[in-house]
């Protein structure tokens, strides 16, 4: 039976947009590294998966590192584009419910720019690909432990940066204003 | 995990990743449905080789089974069959499909990240330097014959990521 190629790309896209946003410069750029990332997970035989969403995230992991690299070979652009890695907002939907909410999602949009590459890839699987540590380690090649580790310090390193994260009651009643 | 990091891990999850843009969306599903998704060059390639790989794998078969054959023959039969030919008993020629090995799996794995820190590249500046270390391995299948056999092979990447020195 062919696959519903739609509610595949419907179901994992914005994950795989958000994680592929961690190396890219721009959401541009995130989109071409999705598509090349569907179509390697095409050529590699990832829709027999019964699990697909580890194969995509490691196909768009790939995707974007050959990206990042023919970028490094261009050097001048390339550090142009590093200038700006990570400044360009919005990589969450915008928060229509309220300033303070708003500003709130761009602040950890902030933050998780401020991530170390390893941390923040690592949570941007676990939150929102919804992947378990033992496939977030498989896709990686690293230990279920060695990803958990990084998702906690990921978590900790955004709470001390983000600081007003330890008052979750003063922001929701920001948003009730 | 404490209480704080829960409560974060829980604002988190209610932030929304933003959707592909349905241009995207429309371009993505598009070439996977056509099932054209392998860029042209790439395909050609890709094709190319698994062609060239084939009729390796033909020509070595066929040279394996005629040294089968030679080192089994023993040399009164040799004789015996070359005097008194039996046109039923000869062995049907050997043919095989030109498509007869196919790659039915392939995947590629991180085996190996080591960030070599900071360097400074001539006409680029600053950058932090990441090596990874990938294996390919590609699985080639007969399903006629139920063979199969796969390549591995290594692969090294560096990536430069630029960096802001403060």
């Amino acid at each position: 039976m062919p696959l519903d190629w739609t509610k595949l790309i419907d179901q994992y896209g914005p994950a795989l947009l958000l994680y592929a946003r961690q190396w890219t410069p721009s959401h541009a750029d995130a989109e071409e590294v999705v598509q090349e990332g569907f179509v390697r997970f095409w050529r590699a035989g990832g829709e027999t998966a019964v699990e697909p969403a580890p194969r995509l995230f490691a196909a768009v992991r790939r995707a974007a590192i050959d990206l990042a690299r023919s970028r490094a070979r261009r050097a001048a652009r390339e550090q142009k584009a590093g200038e700006t890695l990570y400044e360009e907002p919005a990589q969450f939907e915008r928060v229509e419910t309220g300033l303070e909410r708003e500003e709130r999602r761009a602040a950890i949009e902030r933050a998780l720019g401020r991530l170390p590459p390893e941390q923040r890839e690592v949570l941007v699987m676990k939150i929102w690909g919804d992947l378990t540590f033992s496939q977030i380690g498989e896709t990686l090649g690293i230990s279920p432990n060695t990803a958990a580790s990084r998702y906690r310090y990921a978590l900790a390193a955004l709470r001390d940066t983000l600081g007003a994260a330890a008052e979750p009651s003063r922001h929701r009643r920001g948003t009730e204003e | 995990m404490t209480d704080d990091l829960d409560s974060l891990e829980e604002e988190l999850r209610q932030l929304v990743p933003r959707a592909l843009s349905p241009q995207a969306h429309d371009r993505i599903r598009r070439e996977l449905e056509a099932g054209d998704a392998a860029p042209a060059r790439g395909r050609r390639l890709r094709w190319a080789l698994t062609g060239l790989a084939a009729a390796a794998v033909v020509l070595i078969m066929i040279a394996g089974a005629a040294r089968l054959r030679n080192t089994r023959r023993e040399p009164g039969q040799t004789a015996a069959r070359e005097t008194v030919p039996a046109p039923e008993k000869r062995p049907a020629p050997l043919t095989l499909p030109a498509d007869v090995f196919e790659p039915v799996e392939f995947s590629t794995v991180l085996v190996n990240e080591h960030d070599e820190g900071t360097v400074l590249v001539p006409d680029f500046g600053p950058a932090r330097r990441v090596r990874y270390e990938f294996v390919n391995r590609v699985q080639w299948q007969n399903t006629n014959r139920n063979a199969r056999f796969i390549v591995t092979t290594p692969q090294e990447e560096v990536v430069l990521i630029p960096v802001s020195m403060h």
